[in-house]
């Protein structure tokens, strides 16, 4: 591994390790037709490492204001992945992923499970399936090397082409490419989050406490409520790519107001869209979290909109004033 | 042993590595978790519980700035038990008054978004403690003042939409074959 460093540090040499740290567009721009060429390729190694490798992370989640510790485990078996999210600080808070269903075991709350291809929360979605549809709406760009959990890493920027999504930044591993390091920035390039992986370690097979756990019962799957009618409103304005991919009528948590819930994506960022009643008590304007959770709120006569998701605040301030009710065919 | 399906050869790899006898004590505790009774059917209704264990969002609140960019009346979409239901012809008949009311409401000047991120908020304002700035405070006209109850009850509102939306993605899962796959 030293080796390798060494090697890495005489072929990149020092102002490589500068570019690391490096946030200056110039640099960006400087070499971004060969950053961009060369940076795919990492990212579709990542993605490929995410569902092939069997290995165990062990990492700090760093937000303004809180700093969680994860052990992230995952191996691939004949009939498919397995994969374990542990929270090691405070109540127990467990995800368990089989397959196609995660089972959250959390302190508590009873256990459930829902379908879903990846452990929610960890490392966004799309860095495991689906990265090259991204290239639509950010730029792939590849940055200089560092040292990361005592590994060399790669940095990769995958940068919004507008100001209504957030930027991240990879560090991927140069050896197995898995994400060493991520952190994601405002368009002010402001730190919201970070990621940083403290170990990695690689198995030749799945661990056997995923072998065990694969073999267990779990809760049945919780199904979303899935819509059987048309969807009535219509966006005069989308941050470009983002897409309906799931819309329902439910009751708002805690609160039993009903809704039309419509969520979005651009394969990457995500936001939820609540229409509903308003409130006997309006709703601020627009509120930003520390780690970059923002909600957006519009009044149309006696209709509120409510946006909220992480992305730019503009961005869902444009949103909640643009929605229309649908028009009949 | 663990329901009595354990062999022997993952027995000898746990009991020979220390890292491998923490992990099957982990693991211990997991199945403790699980061999509580579990309902056939998880009923959505633990969503209040489930919604308490997600992450507490700390919310930075900034005030509302007084706006109506159009008006839809809300009798126009049927809210309430019915949920579904959609109201044909009161749907046309929203569209409408957006239609007039939208361009009736350009000339407002202070809609800008920006202008929430320039106003006092809530909560968190840097104000000091045993001194007050002079005209600080002095630009929220009396009514626009949120009594505490009020903002109490704003900010109890904000945090239900933050919770829900956790909520929501993670009922919702990740699906990785494409978000179409998803939508319809």
């Amino acid at each position: 591994m030293l080796r390798l460093f060494l090697i890495g540090l005489a072929l990149f040499g020092l102002p490589a390790l500068q570019a690391a740290e490096g946030t200056s567009g110039e640099l960006v721009s400087a070499d971004a037709d060969s950053g961009e060429l060369a940076a795919l390729p990492w990212l579709v190694r990542m993605e490929h490492a995410l569902n092939h490798a069997n290995f165990q992370l062990s990492m700090v989640q760093m937000q303004r204001d809180q700093i969680r510790s994860l052990r992230y485990l995952h191996g691939v078996m004949p009939e498919g992945q397995v994969a374990l999210l542990e929270h090691l600080n405070g109540p127990v808070k467990n995800a368990i992923r089989i397959h196609n269903t995660v089972a959250f075991l959390e302190h508590d709350v009873q256990p459930y499970s829902v379908r879903s291809d990846r452990i929610p929360g960890l490392f966004p979605g799309v860095f495991a399936g689906g990265i090259n549809g991204l290239e639509a709406h950010y730029r792939f760009v590849e940055g200089g090397r560092n040292r990361v959990a005592g590994r060399t890493a790669q940095l990769v920027r995958i940068v919004p082409a507008d100001q209504y999504r957030f930027q991240y930044r990879v560090w991927l591993d140069i050896d197995t490419a898995l994400p060493l390091r991520v952190d994601t920035l405002d368009p002010d390039n402001t730190l919201l989050e970070q990621l940083l992986v403290i170990e990695l370690h690689q198995f030749d097979k799945a661990p056997p406490l995923l072998e065990e756990l694969s073999q267990r019962s779990w809760p049945e799957v919780l199904e979303a409520p899935r819509s059987t009618f048309e969807l009535r409103w219509r966006f005069g304005w989308l941050p470009k790519g983002f897409t309906v991919t799931h819309y329902d009528q439910h009751r708002l948590l805690g609160l039993n107001e009903p809704v039309d819930y419509i969520a979005l994506s651009d394969g990457l960022a995500e936001f939820s869209v609540y229409i509903g009643r308003a409130g006997r008590v309006d709703l601020p304007d627009g509120l930003t979290t520390s780690n970059g959770l923002a909600m957006a709120t519009a009044q149309h006569g006696e209709v509120e909109v409510v946006a909220v998701g992480k992305v730019p605040l503009s961005a869902l301030v444009n949103v909640v004033e643009n929605i229309y009710p649908a028009e009949q065919p | 042993m663990v329901d009595g399906q354990t062999h022997d050869s993952v027995l000898d790899q746990i009991s020979g590595d220390p890292e491998m006898m923490a992990q099957w004590h982990r693991y211990h505790l997991i199945g403790d978790a699980m061999r509580g009774e579990l309902p056939q059917q998880i009923q959505l209704d633990i969503a209040d519980r489930v919604a308490a264990a997600l992450e507490q969002e700390p919310a930075i609140l900034a005030p509302k700035v007084a706006k109506r960019r159009f008006s839809v009346p809300a009798n126009a979409i049927a809210w309430g038990q019915k949920m579904g239901q959609y109201a044909i012809a009161a749907g046309v008949a929203a569209i409408a008054v957006v239609g007039v009311q939208q361009y009736g409401g350009e000339g407002a000047q202070d809609g800008s978004p920006l202008s929430v991120l320039q106003t006092t908020p809530i909560l968190g304002a840097p104000t000091p403690v045993s001194y007050s700035v002079p005209g600080m405070g002095a630009e929220i006209s009396q009514e626009q003042r949120l009594s505490e109850q009020e903002a109490q009850e704003q900010q109890q509102r904000a945090n239900a939409f933050l919770r829900d939306h956790l909520l929501q993605q993670r009922i919702n899962g990740i699906v990785l074959e494409s978000a179409s796959a998803s939508g319809k």
